[in-house]
């Protein structure tokens, strides 16, 4: 038991609680908050793994961007505050989840363990940027090309879909009942507004384009 | 250095309360919680695999300790896979997001179990959709 | 040149009915006319045939259709042309060329009203309007006339064939022939019905004949006539035994002979001139020609003549009484049909080849052998030439009364005299009154009989004698009772009252109904003079001067019965007959009743039966497998609940699953 051991131990416990309270948790956004505890400790984790530039982007982009963005959701969907019953499926279900939880870490733990044994340790790596960026350039140079182009596309793809009703292309409202999908004439009910469309679509708009630079960044 | 039984088991942890996550929320929000928490799990796992010998768990170097052959730089892989996962969740997330904000401007809610139109039993659901348009469908 | 002309009577009569349906089109003169040269043709071969015959002897191997090979044997399809052969061939090819011509005006295209049809209308609109009723029929024609044809070469097939496989065709496209004619009028139910029984009842019989084919082909090692016919005296006797009966069976059911025999009246309701050719000269005769054509193998085998003499000896008097009961002229035909078949059988069934040979004093056992079949042949041809008159004068009846039965018949010797003479003439040669053809033939029957008796051939000749005698004196009352009702008596019908009225222009007889009338007459006149001179095969046919005088009194015994009922004070003999034998001769001694009992009900049941099998035990299981299908797509249905939870749910449950067999399974 060395003191990375210890450190480890306790990383790893901090994110394994947050991830528990995260998913049982009846407070929307105590939620999310427990989930950026996780999140937070599993940067902790990655450091003691000696993966010092994934411990980074994991607090850059986990801690500081997903959960900010999750906040802002729940946020707009009008999440209700203090504690809540209704977050939860109901109670058969929820044995149900429990059983498949288990079951999944069951499975993944036991084949694990089973592979490693006991013998073996991780060995001390070079998690440095310089590493990292020239192995990021050289080797996998294609895939971060495809990553990039993914990003695009998820850009384009959250403003077309939050950007809503105030263009000719018929977005997601139409195909709710009573949208203008089920009227004979597409043309035509498109130029109508739809009596289930509550909000204005500015509101949302504003903050759905802001996910692709803080997403990206 | 630590023994590997400690992120093994913190991966089996992170993915058992995803699974779980996803399958007991019903706020849609929350059920994107619980998919992140797999997301993680599955970084853990990258950033721990590559640190095992050449050929992954199932070399025979793990269960021969005489055999300790590894690639030239063993943990950089993983890690470079590691941060295009998280690049990626935050992508998805981002999209599920937007859908989720969607799906609350169109029903003013984000309960999953109010959203069925997809299904048989949904109430605007027809054996022949032709009779209900009075027309066909392009 | 014999054999040129024995192929050309099989091929002209097939040829000009393929002809016939494909040059003619839908035109009912061309079909007439070629079907009409395919008969001239046809009886010009023959006769060509008849007499190389008759000159220069018998040809018994003419190729036809080369040899088959059937692997354990080789089958030579010859044919043969012999005095039995030509003589035959000479009838049909008569009969067929009268029928060809008689239908030409019988069912004419522009005939306004078919006999047949106003006989028994089937629909309630058909007496309304003859005109649209029959408007089809024209259209018809060309399939009828090549029908015709095509009987006709089927017979010549059989006539001709050497080889059992060959017979067995032409003996079959008989059966799909009789089948096609019989259901000519098929817009009416009963002739649907007719031809269907017909075609059954004969098909009982014909599958005699074709396991008895195969019983010979195992047993001999040879299907060839000729050959089978020189082995007889060799073959085991289980063979010859099994083979013979199940021939007679074949017999029974073509020739119209007890218990076969219930599909020959109802098949009256064919067109008239094809009564004539089935009755006459093709299909019913062909029995007997059977039984002639393998004499030999029937000698042979124990007891198959004696049971071809029982069969007919119950068929003549049965039939002839059976016929005396009839109120309807055809069905009267029809039956008496069915007696003098069995008078042909008989004398077919008491011949006795050994005095036969004796008496012809001929080297040659064949012709020896054919000689002794000689009365029964005779006996065929007159009463080939006597029932085609017959038929085609109640043809001509039918067409002017407009029914065929005997309530609306009555005074044609006052209207038409020719024609009640030509009915009186066929009449007379039935009953076999002295010097028409059909008494030398029927009394060259009975002696053939007495003098088998005589010679200690048993029972069965006793038994065909007496039943014999018995049959002309019935022949005689129902030939007489036929003419008195048909010819004497006060005219009952618009169309025989006033012979050149209005109406009997409306019906006059078109030419081509007449002059086959007599054609016909001739032979029924004068076919006994071949006595005189007889070819080998009919050259032991004698007619026993006491026997002749003994059948000659029974007939006209029975005429003068007949014919003098109506001075007595009944119009019809039939009437003195008690109301229920009457009912009970007329329906055919209800045996219809008692087939639809014993067969028909039976077998319905056992279809009902394997219906219901086949629905409730091997259906069930592709039912089950809906019903299966069905359930399974409910419980799955409820899966599909819209809830995208529960789809993750199902796919993680999937991944486990996948996982889990991973891990126990590497």
């Amino acid at each position: 038991m060395t003191a990375l051991d210890v450190v480890f131990a306790l990383f790893a416990s901090t994110a394994a609680a947050g991830a528990l309270l995260a998913v049982t948790s009846r407070h929307v956004v105590h939620a999310a908050l427990w989930l950026v505890l996780a999140l937070g400790s599993l940067a902790g984790v990655y450091l003691v793994l000696a993966a010092e530039v994934v411990a980074l982007v994991q607090v850059l982009v986990y801690v500081g961007a997903v959960v900010v963005l999750v906040l802002f959701a729940l946020m707009l969907t009008r999440a209700p505050i203090g504690v809540r019953a209704d977050l939860d499926a109901a109670p058969g279900r929820r044995r149900v989840a429990a059983v498949a939880g288990l079951a999944t870490s069951a499975l993944i733990g036991g084949t694990l363990l089973a592979a490693i044994g006991s013998t073996a340790e991780v060995p001390a790596g070079d998690g440095t940027a310089s590493a990292l960026g020239s192995a990021t350039f050289t080797g996998w140079v294609l895939p971060f090309e495809l990553l990039s182009v993914l990003l695009l596309a998820a850009l384009v793809a959250a403003i077309a879909i939050s950007r809503g009703r105030d263009a000719d292309t018929p977005g997601l409202d139409d195909l709710a009942p009573g949208g203008t999908a089920d009227r004979a004439d597409p043309g035509a009910g498109s130029a109508a507004p739809a009596p289930a469309a509550a909000p204005a679509p500015a509101t949302p708009a504003a903050p759905s384009r802001a996910v692709g630079p803080d997403g990206t960044s | 250095m630590i023994h590997l039984a400690g992120p093994a088991l913190l991966v089996a942890v992170l993915a058992g309360a995803g699974v779980y996550g996803v399958l007991a929320r019903r706020n849609a929000v929350l059920v994107l919680i619980g998919a992140e928490l797999l997301l993680a799990a599955a970084g853990v796992l990258f950033v721990l695999g590559t640190a095992l010998p050449a050929g992954g768990l199932g070399s025979p170097g793990l269960l021969d300790p005489t055999i300790s052959a590894r690639p030239a730089d063993p943990l950089v892989s993983g890690q470079v896979a590691t941060i295009m996962l998280i690049t990626i969740a935050a992508a998805e997330i981002g999209l599920a997001l937007a859908v989720v904000l969607l799906l609350f401007r169109a029903r003013a809610t984000s309960d999953l179990t109010a959203v069925r139109e997809l299904g048989e039993a949904s109430p605007s659901y027809t054996d022949h959709p032709d009779a209900v348009t009075g027309g066909s469908l392009p | 040149m014999t054999a040129l002309a024995a192929l050309l009577t099989i091929v002209l009569p097939a040829t000009f009915a393929a002809l016939g349906i494909a040059v003619s089109g839908r035109s009912p003169v061309w079909a007439r006319e070629w079907g009409r040269t395919g008969a001239l043709g046809c009886l010009v071969a023959a006769l060509v045939e008849a007499h190389g015959v008759l000159t220069s002897g018998q040809q018994a191997r003419i190729g036809l259709l080369g040899s088959a090979d059937l692997g354990s044997v080789t089958v030579a399809l010859d044919l043969r042309a012999d005095q039995l052969s030509a003589l035959v061939a000479v009838a049909v090819a008569v009969v067929a060329l009268c029928v060809q011509v008689y239908s030409g005006g019988y069912l004419a295209p522009d005939q306004s009203v078919a006999p047949d049809q106003a006989g028994a209308p089937d629909q309630p609109g058909a007496t309304d309007q003859p005109a649209s009723a029959y408007a089809e029929a024209p259209t018809r024609y060309p399939a009828y006339a090549a029908t015709v044809s095509l009987f006709t070469a089927a017979m010549m097939l059989v006539v001709h064939a050497d080889d059992l496989l060959l017979l067995l065709i032409g003996w079959e496209v008989m059966g799909a022939c009789s089948y096609l004619l019989v259901g000519h009028h098929s817009e009416r139910a009963s002739a649907r019905a007719a031809a269907v029984k017909a075609f059954l009842v004969t098909r009982v019989g014909d599958l005699g004949v074709l396991i008895a084919v195969v019983v010979l082909l195992a047993g001999g090692g040879t299907t060839s006539i000729s050959g089978l016919i020189a082995a007889a005296d060799t073959l085991p006797d289980g063979t010859l035994t099994a083979a013979t009966l199940l021939l007679l069976a074949g017999v029974a059911g073509k020739s119209a002979q007890f218990p076969l025999h219930t599909w020959l009246p109802d098949a009256m309701e064919g067109p008239t001139p094809v009564s004539a050719l089935i009755h006459a000269a093709t299909m019913v005769a062909a029995g007997v020609f059977l039984v002639a054509r393998l004499l030999p193998l029937f000698a042979a085998a124990d007891g198959a003549l004696a049971v071809a003499a029982v069969i007919a000896s119950i068929t003549m008097l049965g039939a002839a009484l059976a016929a005396l009961a009839q109120d309807d002229l055809k069905r009267l035909l029809a039956w008496s049909t069915i007696s003098q078949v069995a008078y042909m059988l008989a004398g077919v069934a008491v011949a006795d080849s050994a005095g036969a040979a004796d008496a012809a004093g001929a080297a040659d056992a064949a012709a020896a052998d054919l000689a002794a079949a000689g009365p029964g042949i005779l006996h065929l041809l007159t009463h080939a030439a006597f029932k085609a008159l017959l038929f085609l004068v109640a043809g001509c009846v039918t067409h002017l009364v407009g029914s065929t039965l005997f309530a609306d018949m009555g005074g044609l010797r006052a209207t038409h005299p020719a024609l009640a003479g030509l009915l009186g003439l066929g009449l007379a040669a039935l009953a076999g009154v002295p010097p028409l053809g059909g008494f030398w033939s029927k009394e060259a029957v009975l002696t053939a009989a007495e003098r088998a008796a005589r010679e200690g051939a048993g029972w069965p000749a006793w038994l065909v004698l007496g039943s014999g005698l018995l049959t002309a004196l019935v022949t005689g009352m129902y030939a007489a009772r036929a003419y008195a009702l048909v010819a004497l008596g006060p005219p009952r019908t618009a169309a025989m009252h006033a012979p050149d009225g209005e109406a009997a222009t409306a019906h006059r007889l078109p030419a081509s109904m007449i002059w086959p009338l007599w054609v016909l007459a001739v032979p029924t006149a004068v076919l006994g003079l071949v006595l005189l001179a007889p070819p080998d095969l009919l050259a032991t046919t004698h007619v026993d001067p006491l026997t002749a005088f003994t059948g000659a009194i029974l007939s006209l015994a029975g005429v003068g019965w007949a014919l003098s009922a109506p001075r007595l004070g009944t119009a019809d003999l039939a009437l003195a007959l008690p109301a229920g034998v009457r009912g009970f001769l007329r329906a055919g001694y209800r045996l219809d009743d008692v087939q639809h009992a014993l067969v028909v009900r039976p077998y319905r049941a056992l279809a009902r039966l394997i219906g219901a099998g086949d629905r409730d035990v091997v259906d069930a299981y592709p039912r089950a497998t809906v019903v299966a299908t069905r359930w399974a797509g409910l419980g799955l249905r409820r899966l599909g609940n819209g809830m995208a939870t529960s789809y993750v749910g199902w796919a993680v449950a999937g991944a486990l699953v996948l996982g889990l067999a991973g891990v126990v399974l590497s």
